[in-house]
């Protein structure tokens, strides 16, 4: 597909709401920016530390001001430390500015495409610096409402680099350095995180090999693309370059996109829609290096025993993420890692009484932003004493936010078969529905997989139109263990694109009557 | 708009139900939630509980009676309506003219005698006036499976899987006691079957019934526990005079040709011990210790037998004693306790029990007292069957006499009812054809 208007190039080398500029080499989360809206906010959630608490959480992302606002919803004196980022980095340089950067693209779309509707739209131009800057606005406002829910929460907020020198005592070291302070905690909850990081041969200067957290402060658009690992975060930037106009490439190391996990059909049904948007998808290919050359990044990667060597713009490395856990003085107190992860049991309480970790940093399965609030939520509730329900990774959500947009939750049809378990799938395309068709939002599939035998909702994958947001007419049936039967029975809005999940649970129990 | 009354359906394999009985007859006033009649269905006998208020004009299908789901049964009426009953004929039994009410015709008319009757609020009114004609499924009354807080999931699981969900009402694992997935696991894995599954007998009636303590027995309950905590046991002993029941083992055992259906002893009183449990039905239950206490009556009689084991005492369990003929028990005790005693248990064997017998009488043992096996309420412990010096007329006699001992839960029952139980017993036992007719 090609642009029926060329969308120009945004002034260069802005950095957009960026203080200090991206750090070059193996990013650390201290070197890269942070959000200058952030700071300025008034008036400031930051306290001074006094007494003892009972519960302190390291890192304030979305797994860490839960568990503190938990906490502190139950009475019990919290304080939250974080080195950086208020909202960490799903609200900074992740879920939030992707997602409004997501929605410029659909912008674009939209007015690309608005011949379809009869609509002429003339000359137009999509400004990304503009997007850039919008997705900052954004970040600011979230950042905003964060503050405000640490002061009605009554939580102590403290901006240092946080370090468990003792089971009970944290020492926290001002960014920049100067004289450290000591809170003393009952409890306490790391939730620091994870970064991304690269692989050998991938030297990410934040220039022109960037990490996704650069990526996203860089208001200036390129006109070539390399995609350097096609799981979430790539086929969302991916979305968004190829919106705007650019020549993507995205290059997997995996036999499919988003390293295979997802169900085959609509992982290849995803494929085909990037190949027809005029995107380049390389998979089962391995790249060698990614590296600045002058103004430009050099690629080189083999695919099917060759070796190829690409030039562009920028390249995004998205290939993996590292557990934050150095320099927390984990070893001296004999927290156990597993796999370079905290180890926690089902109330995500380490190895260690009172220590607790939650979200990215912990050997749970699934990084993902709410399953991190889940944690917390959780580990504030088992700090508090409370009964809690140990969390079924089964039933998390998993969105990605690409265009076509592609949700799930449970097992796949692959996966449900491998665990020996015998399943009815029901499977309706977005065409069939008098919604979709309105919407011209046709493209996109909803694959429903239920056990044969008692109906129980195994799992969901759908990719097509608000994907995503109809990943949650699934999940409650699970949580409440709801079966085909309710499924079917519940009466849904017409004409909805909600009517595609209960369409295929009608055709997996072969009682579809509308296809 | 006069209401129809019909077969509900109250389980998903329920086709066609039974009235077990009407609780209201024609004239009856009514309010909602109130219990119209008891029905029998195929798994279980459950109550019909009116959706509306008024008064019960018309009764299409009396007692005993049997119908598809759907069937109109009845006709409820509000004050002053008028029905007309004809065109139900007198007792549809195949195909329920659900619909058939919508043409309502004044003639001939019944008037509906609600007088007596508080005015509906005007929201029934409403709600019945708009209500469609279609079946007006009543509610499933409070005891029914329906009623059980447990997810969709949970139900079907317990369907299939033969799990009935009131024994666990209000104990699952979910959110507010609620009923889920791994509580039908957990429950099908620990009770394969007990009589507190669905039965698998088709004409079987509900498994148990539970039955809340009565204040007096609250009271007892509560007091004994301060001087006796856990199964406060209170115990009598009776002697039985076992010279006819020995004659009689004798003479069958002549009969019976194969070696594993001879009887022992034991077997007589098993036997006996069920004949007497379905006079005494109180001691044939479980003490659930909850607020408010509960006694759950089982219909079933499933005997459990204290056999001695390599590793101690195990407890296997005869079922069904009371139904099945002496040979069939004989034979039955004798490859259950081969099992257990082999290591080999089957899945089954020690589940569903819902009264015990210890016998020394092997050893010697004249008399001693067991202990009860919560959470039943009642063992029978017996001792040899010997002969002993009985005055009989004023005169000394030889008798063979076998002493039984029953234990029991005083919070269950009272010394009086056990010493009944007890003279049951010793009847069945003295006069032993009626253990074999």
């Amino acid at each position: 597909m090609t642009q029926t208007t060329p969308v120009t190039q945004a002034t260069p080398s802005s950095k957009v709401s960026a203080p200090s500029s991206p750090s070059v080499g193996e990013p650390s989360p201290t070197a890269v920016p942070t959000t200058g809206e952030a700071a300025k906010s008034a008036p400031s959630p930051v306290t001074q530390p006094s007494g003892t608490y009972n519960v302190v959480v390291i890192g304030a992302g979305p797994g860490g001001y839960i568990a503190a606002f938990r906490a502190a919803q139950h009475g019990l004196r919290t304080a939250m430390i974080d080195r950086e980022w208020l909202g960490g980095v799903c609200v900074n340089v992740g879920c939030i500015p992707s997602k409004a950067l997501l929605k410029n693209a659909a912008v674009v779309r939209t007015v690309r495409d608005a011949k379809a509707f009869g609509v002429e739209v003339g000359d137009w131009k999509a400004d990304f610096g503009a997007a850039v800057e919008r997705s900052r606005l954004v970040v600011s406002r979230t950042v905003k409402g964060i503050e405000y829910l640490v002061r009605k929460h009554k939580v102590d907020y403290v901006v240092g680099e946080a370090k468990i020198t003792a089971k009970d005592t944290i020492s926290v070291t001002p960014k920049g350095g100067g004289q450290a302070q000591t809170v003393k905690a009952k409890n306490i909850v790391i939730a620091t995180g994870a970064r991304p990081r690269s692989f050998p041969g991938m030297e990410v200067d934040g220039d022109r090999v960037q990490n996704v957290w650069q990526l996203l402060l860089d208001a200036r658009q390129p006109e070539k693309v390399a995609i350097v690992g096609g799981g979430v975060i790539g086929v969302e930037m991916a979305t968004v370059f190829r919106s705007y106009g650019c020549d993507v490439t995205i290059i997997e190391a995996a036999p499919a996109l988003l390293a295979g996990r997802e169900d085959a059909k609509v992982t290849s049904l995803l494929h085909r829609s990037f190949e027809r948007q005029g995107m380049t998808v390389h998979t089962n290919a391995k790249v060698e290096s990614a590296k600045k050359e002058g103004e430009k990044a050099k690629v080189v990667f083999t695919r099917e025993g060759k070796q190829e060597t690409l030039e562009v713009d920028r390249c995004l490395i998205s290939v993996a993420f590292l557990p934050n856990t150095e320099n927390l003085g984990l070893e001296p107190l004999g927290v156990q890692l597993e796999r370079g992860y905290i180890k926690v049991d089902e109330k995500m309480a380490t190895t260690v009484p009172g220590i607790w970790a939650i979200g990215d940093v912990a050997a749970t399965p699934l990084g993902l932003a709410h399953v991190a609030s889940a944690e917390g939520h959780l580990a504030a509730d088992a700090i508090a004493g409370k009964p809690v329900h140990p969390i079924k990774y089964n039933q998390m959500p998993r969105p990605i936010f690409s265009n076509p947009q592609i949700s799930s939750i449970g097992l796949t049809e692959a996966q449900a078969k491998e665990q020996g378990l015998e399943v009815k799938v029901g499977e309706f395309p977005f065409s069939a529905l008098g919604k979709a068709r309105a919407e011209n939002e046709t493209e996109g599939i909803v694959r429903l997989v239920i056990d044969a035998k008692y109906g129980e909702i195994l799992g969901c994958t759908l990719i097509g139109p608000e994907a995503t947001e109809l990943l949650s007419q699934v999940a409650p049936y699970m949580t409440l263990e709801g079966t085909s039967r309710e499924m079917i029975d519940t009466v849904v809005a017409h004409p909805t694109m909600a009517e595609a999940i209960k369409q295929a649970a009608a055709i997996a129990e072969s009682e579809a009557l509308e296809i | 708009m006069p209401e129809e009354i019909v077969m509900p359906r109250l389980s998903d394999t329920m086709q066609e139900g039974t009235i077990a009985r009407w609780l209201k007859k024609e004239g009856d006033a009514v309010k909602t939630g109130e219990v119209l009649m008891e029905v029998e269905t195929d798994k279980a006998t459950m109550e019909l509980n009116s959706y509306h208020d008024g008064t019960l004009v018309k009764v299409l299908m009396g007692d005993g009676g049997n119908a598809p789901v759907g069937t109109v049964i009845g006709i409820l009426a509000k004050a002053g309506e008028t029905v007309d009953v004809s065109k139900y004929g007198s007792a549809p039994t195949t195909e329920a003219p659900a619909a058939a009410a919508k043409e309502a015709a004044p003639e001939p008319a019944l008037p509906a005698q609600a007088a007596a009757l508080a005015s509906p609020p005007p929201a029934t009114a409403a709600q019945a006036e708009t209500k469609p004609t279609e079946s007006p499924a009543p509610v499933i009354s409070a005891g029914s499976a329906e009623d059980v807080k447990a997810s969709p999931l949970a139900r079907v699981m317990a369907e299939q899987i033969g799990v009935d969900l009131r024994a666990l009402a209000g104990r699952g694992s979910g959110p507010g006691g609620r009923i889920v997935r791994q509580d039908v696991e957990q429950a099908a894995k620990q009770e394969p079957s007990t009589p507190t599954g669905t039965p698998t007998g088709a004409q079987r009636a509900a498994p148990y019934e539970d039955r809340e303590l009565n204040r007096v027995r609250q009271a007892i309950a509560r007091n004994l526990a301060l001087v006796k905590p856990g199964a406060p046991h209170i115990y009598l002993t009776m002697d039985v005079e076992m010279d006819a029941a020995m004659a009689l083992r004798k003479q069958l055992n002549e009969l019976i040709p194969d070696e594993p259906s001879k009887l022992t002893v034991n077997d007589l009183v098993l036997k006996a011990t069920a004949l007497a449990l379905r006079k005494y039905p109180d001691l044939n239950a479980h003490f659930l210790d909850g607020k408010p206490p509960k006694l759950r009556l089982f219909s079933q009689i499933n005997v459990t037998v204290a056999v001695p084991g390599e590793l101690g005492l195990m407890v296997p369990v005869v079922k069904d004693v009371d139904r099945k003929p002496m040979a069939q028990i004989a034979r039955e005790a004798k490859e259950l306790y081969a099992r257990v005693q082999s290591g080999k248990p089957g899945p089954d064997d020690f589940s569903g029990g819902t009264f015990a017998v210890s016998n020394l009488g092997r050893w010697g043992i004249d008399e001693f007292q067991a202990v009860i096996n919560p959470p039943q309420v009642g063992i029978l412990a017996i001792g040899a069957a010997a002969p002993k010096a009985v005055v009989r007329d004023g005169k000394l006699e030889a008798r063979t006499i076998m002493r039984a001992t029953i234990s029991t839960d005083h919070r269950a029952v009272d010394g009086v009812y056990a010493a009944d139980f007890l003279v049951e017993l010793k009847r069945l036992l003295e006069h032993p054809l009626s253990l074999v007719v």
